[in-house]
Order: C-alpha cells, then structure tokens, then sequence
C-alpha cells in the first residue's frame, strides 16, 4: 500500500538556490514600478482575436497588430517532429514501445 | 486592484516551486514536471503583461509556449523511457556517463 | 636624353655581375674569371669618370631606384642613388683601387697557382659592389645595408685560405669586432629614423637639414630618454659613430686590422685603400652636416683619431712583418682623416682619404711584389738588398712611403699638412681639445717617418740577409703596371688641393675644396655651407701665411727627423733591431699595447661570467615566473575539474546560484533595489 510521504533527503544546497532566486526575483519585482496599465478595448472579444490573429485575419479584429501564420505552422510542424521524436526513443529495437508498461501490468 | 506586480510575485513563486523542484528531487518524472511549472511561470508573465499593455500578442506567445511544452513532454518521456530501459531506473543522478 | 646618370645604378651592378659569372662561371673561364671582374671594374671605371665629368660640368643626381617599405603618413625605406661631388670623387677612387686590385691579383693570385680562384674574384667583385653601392646610397638604411656586405665580403675574403688557423680566425675576429661597433651604428640608424622619420643624407627632408632647422628653433623633432635636442643629436652621432669606429679600425677597436692582414695581399690592398676601413670615414664625411651640428661629437671624433693616429703609429715602430707595419699606418692614417673631420676639416679630410687611397693601396701592392718576390715571407729581417733586383717596385714602393711619411712635394704632404693646419687653426681659435689631438698627430708624423723608412731601409737597401732575397722571384707586367699607374699617383696626385701653396702667392689652387664645394645649396652637403654651421673659428700664428710656413715647416721637419733617423739607423749593409734598445716598451709595443689580451679578458673573464649569471637568471627566476604561472592553472584546473560531477542537479544549482548572484551584482549596480 503506498500512500504521499514527507521526502526528507533533499538537497539542502539546491533548497537554498531556489529559495535565493524567489527572494531576488520579488525583491526586485516589488521595488520595480511600472506605468499605468493599458488594458484591452471594452466589449471585444479577446479569445477571438487570439483566433484571428493565429491566421493572420488582422480586419477581423481591432485588437490584432500582427499575424503568426507561419509561427503557427512552424509550431504544428515542431510539434508533430516533437512526437515523431519521442515514438523513435521510445521504440525498442524490435518494434515493440510499450512492453514494459505492459509488463509491468502484468506483474 | 491586482496590478503586474502581484502577477510577477506570483510568476516568481511558481518558477521558484519549479526551480526547487529540479534542484532538490532526483526523480526524472518529478523533473519534467518541474520544467512544466517553469514554463507556465514563464506563460503567467506573458499574460500578465499582455493585459498590461493591451497587446495580444503576449497571449498568443503563451499559447505557442504551451505548444512547445507539449513537445518538450513528448520528447521528455521518450528520454525517460530510453533512461529507464539503459539504467534500469529513472534517477536523474545514477547517468553520469556523458562527463567524459 | 641619357646622360652619365642613367647609367648610375650599373657603377655597382657590373661588379655584381662579375660576382655572378665568377662564381658560377669562374671555372670554365680563362683567368678563373679574373677577366670578368677585370671588364666589369674597367666599366664601372668610365661610367664613374664620365659621372665625375658630369658632376664637374655642375650637373647633380638624386633618384629613387626601389621602395620596399612605402610608409603611409610615415617614414618609407627605399634605396636610392645620391650623386654629389664627394660620392663621385668616391666611386672613381674605389673603382680605380679595385680595377688595380683585380688586375695585381692575375700575379698575387694566377701566376702563382693558388686554388679557389673563381671564388676569390666572385668575392672580390661583391666587395667592389658592395662598396661601390655604399659609397652612392643616399640614405642611412641602405648606407647600413652595403656596410653590413662590405663586412661580410671582408671576412669571406680575410677568411680565403680557411683551412689554415690564422686567416679563419682573423676573419672571425674583424667580423666581430666591427660587429660590435656596427651595433651602435644599427641603433644610431633605428634612433635616427624615429627621430627624423629620414634617413636621407643630402636635401631638404634630409636627416642633416632636418636637425640644423631644430636646433635653429624652426620646426622641432621627437627626442628620446628626456634630453634636449642638442644632447639627443649627439647620443645619436656617437651611435653612428661606433660603427665607424669599428669599420676604420679606430681606438679601440682597431685590433682586428692587424690580423687581416693575414688575408692574401691584394685583399688588404682593398680593404686598406678603398673600401671596408675607408667606408667608415666616408659615412663621416657623407652625414658632416649632421656631426658639425654636436660639437661635443667632433670633439670625441677628434680625439679619438688623434690618439689613434699616435698610438696605432707607436705599434708600428717595432714590428718585423713588411704588412703589419702598413696596417698599423693604416690605423694611423684614418686616425688622422678623424682628426681632420673632428677638426672641422672636411676638405682635409676627403683629401687625405683620396691620397691615402692612392698610396696606401701601391704600399700594398708593392709589399704584394716583394712577397711574391720573397716566396712569402713577410719577415723584413729576412729582406734587404731587393733594390736593384726590382727597380720598378722599388721606385713605385718608395713613392708611396714618401707619401705615407708625408715628405715635400709627395701627395701625403700635402694632404697631411692640410690636416694638421686645420686642425691647428680651429683649435687655437678655440678649441683646446683639438690642439691635444694636434700635438697628437705630430707626434705621430715624427713616428710615422721613422717606420715608413724603417720598413723602406729594411727590406730594399743593404744586403740581403736570406738566400730568397738574394734570387728573388720575379714579377710579371701585371704586377709592374698597377704599381706603376698608382706610383705615379702617389707623387703628384697632391696637386688635386695644393691649399698651402696657394695661401702663400696666392694663386688658385685648391682644386679640390671648388670641387667639394660644387654640390647644389639644396643638397646641403656642399663645404661652404658647412664653413656656416662649424662650431670652430680659426686663429693664427703669426697671420694665416705665418702659420701656414710654421706648419708646413714644423710636420715637415718632424717627419724628416724621423726619415733621418731611420736612415742613420738602417740604411746600412747590415743593420740591427736598434728597436732592442727600448727594452720593455718594445715588449709593450710588440704585443700591442696588450690590446688583444685585454679584449680577450673582457670577453672571457668579464661578459662570460656575466652572461653565465644572466642565464641562471633566466633559467630560474624569469623560466620559474612562467613555470609558476602555469602551475598554478593546472592546481586551478584541477580543482575546477571537481565540479564537473556529470550530475544535471549540480549544474542546475550552479546555473541557479550563478543566476542569483548575477542578478545581485546587476540590480545593485543598476539600482533595481
């Protein structure tokens, strides 16, 4: 039966380090100051010129100032290349990717 | 009213949870998991001042970011499968044949 | 048009040519290209005459030949040709002293079979070359350059018989020595461009010219080390200065001279008469603009030639070898052309430098005949008697020792009258230091008559002493006809500059001073202009008559004392070492003042250690300092390595820490906080 245990053996050095960076970061972001905030134009649609601007459909929207067309398919191709990349580590010499998963069922 | 400030805070203390997460654990899923957080620390920022300046697009970015995360995931698990199937375990610290 | 000009660069080309075809050639060639070197000085000959010819119809010459560093906004090098009456004068000297030296050689050297003549004359037309070249660079680089070569061939040619000990180790001897003092002269050179940007000798932009405007105040120039113009200009004069003082064989370092002579006779000839001792002089005479500007740097030429004149003359006086006595006159006589520049006599100078030339060069060739003669034996004690045995060297040999000794109306009288007289009147209108190097100098005549007929009694009159001077070998036309041309030379070529004879009736004569005086004002090298910037004035004895009969007289006198004694003491039928007489100051004498010992002392017991210290210091302290130094990045590689673990989360906390303490340093330089 297995259930969430305390972990105990930390790394107290990598605890520190990360503790350090936390209170750089909000020393830092709370001493900065920024101006006034813009906000979007009242009563359009953010979540559809997120949409338009993905297809470059810029006269769709007051909102959108630049098209990421090709960002977009450059994405879905680094994506499916991505996927492509983990089925080929994953894949054993004979073919088969998921034995262990299965052994380990069976087990 | 929630100003960029409290966004940043908050950005900081996710990337902080992600960064300590990598630095203190040794199990390779944990790591990903870590990575995960950092991005979307990263995701907050984009968002947060996206609305701050009125563009949208920091929006966008965070989205193509999440696109990338899933990539990277894709990836991540097939090394952790390779690392499992090599080393007979997934503790990041066990592989240190790449020193040399 | 062409004129004698255009055909300037081949005064020194046709040498060179001969030394192509004697040394690659010399072999299959008649006379072991003798003959080629023969032709090729026989060229450079007319075309330095027909330049001489074209100088004295008032035509000047200045060209560039080649740049090899072309400087942008600063100084370029480049080779050039500067013909100007003195380096005219010059190239018809050395050429003439080497066309006799080429043609005396077919009966030093063929006739009496010697081996490894194609590459005698190759060396012999590459010595002429490289003299001929010096002698119309018109700027320092390249005057450098060719004394450097002139160096070089003298040692090949000191060095000719390198099998034996002698000559390969006198050739290595005049090699370093005038090495040493050619170091400063390098220095001089580098000091000279950087602080001019020029090299140049004769001009506007040239280094003489530049210097006289500084110190007038007109423009001014870089100095170095902190000192003032005047000072600066003067380190740089005795810079040059050590390399003349190397290459003219003058105190101290005139010890390599003697022991050249253990090259073949026709070669110390040329060194002697024309090219390597006079080149030194020459490089004097060529930047005089620029010495008269420090008279604390005259002062230092002056002396030094007048004790050398002296001392070099003592050392004469009690040496048995018929060569080593004209290599310590050789000393002596440059000596006296310092003298004369130190003096502000720079007519006297170039006159003395061209009668030198003339009879040094026959006292050469003439001891050559009597060595042939001698079936080489140089020992004057195994001579005597050789006078009617061989008329014509007798006659021509006792031309050049009345020159040498300076007798009324023989061409060295003059030129050393002149000397002296000018030396005498700058230095009572002023200039005690020049009067010690006068009284120097006549002492030195005294001396000089006594060895020069010394040497004269010895090996001509009285009886022969050895079974060789009684069948002495004979000597062919080859030997006779030099002898003859500079015999003849040697007795009237004093009438080039008869200054005395004209300050007495006042008739013109000074034919050469007109001459020096022909180069244009733009040039500045011409000796009026050189009369405006001296640092001497002249006084007199009596008036300027008075004191021209009282110098005249008085060296003239000295130099007969002199004569007479020797003639007392060695023309006899059987005379005897009244040298003996000196006791130990004819050890002294013999053994050179122990120049040699002292010279060897300080390279064995003083720069040896010295250098042995240098190099422990080397070896430890500054090898140590970069041993440490490496040392201490393997330690620091070493323990840098440690942090290389090959774990990513070692990495991670390091790029994290990294990051924070980044980010520190920035926001607290930036002021983020």
């Amino acid at each position: 039966m297995s259930r969430p245990r305390i972990v105990r053996d930390l790394n107290p050095v990598g605890a520190v380090a990360a503790l350090a960076l936390f209170g750089v970061l909000v020393a830092v972001f709370v001493t900065a100051t920024f101006p006034d905030a813009a906000g979007f134009e009242a009563g359009v649609s953010i979540t559809a010129g997120i949409g338009y601007a993905l297809f470059d459909m810029a006269d769709q929207s007051p909102l959108v100032t630049e098209g990421f067309l090709v960002s977009f398919v450059l994405i879905a191709v680094a994506l499916d290349a991505a996927l492509d990349g983990a089925i080929l580590l994953a894949r054993r010499e004979d073919g088969s990717v998921l034995d262990r998963v299965r052994k380990g069922g069976e087990e | 009213m929630v100003g960029v400030t409290h966004y940043l805070v908050l950005s900081a203390a996710v990337f902080a949870i992600g960064v300590f997460g990598i630095l203190t654990r040794r199990n390779a899923l944990l790591f990903l998991m870590s990575v995960e957080l950092m991005l979307n620390a990263a995701n907050i920022n984009l968002v947060a001042f996206s609305l701050h300046y009125g563009n949208l697009s920091g929006q966008v970015f965070a989205l193509f970011v999440m696109a990338l995360a899933a990539a990277e995931v894709a990836i991540g698990l097939g090394i952790i499968l390779v690392l499992d199937r090599n080393f007979g375990g997934i503790d990041v610290t066990v592989p240190t044949t790449m020193r040399r | 048009m062409t004129g004698a000009f255009d055909f300037a660069p081949a005064i020194a080309l046709l040498p060179l040519a001969a030394f192509a075809v004697a040394l690659f050639g010399g072999n299959y060639l008649p006379k072991r290209g003798a003959l080629a070197g023969i032709t090729a000085l026989a060229g450079s000959l007319v075309l330095s005459l027909w330049a001489l010819v074209t100088v004295a119809g008032g035509e000047t010459y200045h060209a560039d030949l080649y740049t090899f560093v072309a400087g942008q906004d600063t100084l370029s090098l480049h080779l050039g040709i500067l013909i100007d009456p003195l380096s005219a004068l010059m190239l018809v000297i050395v050429s003439l002293i080497a066309l006799l030296v080429f043609v005396f050689s077919l009966g030093y050297m063929n006739d009496e079979g010697e081996t490894g003549l194609p590459r005698y004359y190759a060396e012999l037309g590459l010595f002429s070359f490289s003299m001929l070249a010096f002698v119309f660079a018109d700027n320092l680089l390249m005057a450098f350059m060719f004394f450097e070569l002139v160096g070089l061939c003298s040692y090949l040619l000191i060095g000719f018989w390198f099998r034996e000990e002698g000559p390969s180790s006198a050739a290595k001897k005049a090699f370093l020595v005038t090495r040493f003092g050619d170091y400063f002269f390098l220095v001089g050179t580098v000091g000279i461009f950087a602080t001019f940007g020029t090299g140049m000798f004769a001009g506007a932009e040239s280094f003489p010219h530049m210097a006289e405007q500084a110190l007038a105040g007109e423009h001014s120039v870089r100095t170095f080390l902190g000192l003032g113009e005047q000072a600066w200009f003067t380190v740089l004069g005795l810079l040059v200065l050590g390399g003349v003082i190397g290459k003219s064989a003058q105190f101290p370092l005139h010890t390599w001279l003697p022991d050249a002579m253990e090259g073949p006779t026709p070669v110390s000839a040329l060194i002697h008469a024309a090219t390597m001792v006079a080149a030194g002089v020459y490089l004097v005479a060529r930047m005089y603009g620029f010495y008269l500007l420090s008279p604390t740097a005259l002062g230092v030429i002056a002396l030094v030639g007048g004790f050398t004149a002296l001392f070099a003359a003592s050392m004469a006086l009690v040496k048995q070898e018929l060569k080593q006595v004209l290599a310590y006159s050789t000393i002596s006589q440059y000596g006296y052309m310092m003298l004369a520049l130190g003096g502000g006599g720079y007519v006297a100078a170039v006159f003395h430098l061209t009668t030198h030339a003339i009879f040094k060069a026959l006292l050469f060739l003439g001891a050559g005949a009597v060595i042939i003669a001698m079936h080489h034996n140089e020992n004057m004690w195994d001579m005597g008697g050789l006078k009617e045995k061989m008329p014509v060297t007798y006659y021509a040999f006792l031309s050049g020792s009345l020159a040498l000794a300076g007798i009324f109306p023989f061409a060295g009288f003059w030129s050393k009258d002149e000397v002296l007289y000018e030396t005498l009147i700058h230095g009572l209108g002023g200039s005690p230091l020049l009067l010690a190097g006068y009284a120097m100098g006549l002492l030195a005549v005294a001396f000089t008559g006594f060895y020069t007929f010394r040497m004269v009694f010895l090996t001509f009159h009285g009886d022969a002493r050895t079974e060789q001077a009684e069948d002495p070998h004979g000597v062919r036309w080859n030997v006779k006809l030099p002898l003859a041309v500079l015999g003849i030379l040697a007795a009237v070529a004093g009438v080039i500059n008869l200054a005395p004879v004209e300050k007495v009736t006042g008739i013109h004569l000074t034919f050469l001073h007109d001459w020096l005086d022909m180069a244009p004002d733009s040039f500045g090298t011409a000796v009026h202009h050189y009369g405006d910037i001296s640092p001497y004035s002249a006084a007199y004895l009596g008036g300027e008559t008075g004191t021209v009969l009282l110098g005249a007289a008085v060296s003239l006198g000295l130099a007969l004392l002199g004569a007479g004694l020797a003639y007392r003491l060695y023309a006899v039928p059987d005379p005897e070492e009244h040298t003996d007489r000196l006791g130990s100051l004819k050890t002294l004498l013999m053994n050179n003042y122990y120049q040699d010992e002292y010279q060897v002392w300080l390279a064995r017991d003083v720069t040896l250690p010295l250098s042995r210290k240098a190099d422990t210091f080397d070896q430890s302290v500054i090898d140590g300092v970069v041993n440490a130094t490496s040392s201490v990045s393997l330690f620091a590689g070493e323990r840098v390595r440690r942090i290389q673990t090959g774990l990513v989360t070692h990495y991670a906390t390091l790029i994290t820490l990294s990051l924070v303490a980044l980010l520190v340093v920035f926001g607290y330089l930036g002021g983020w906080f």
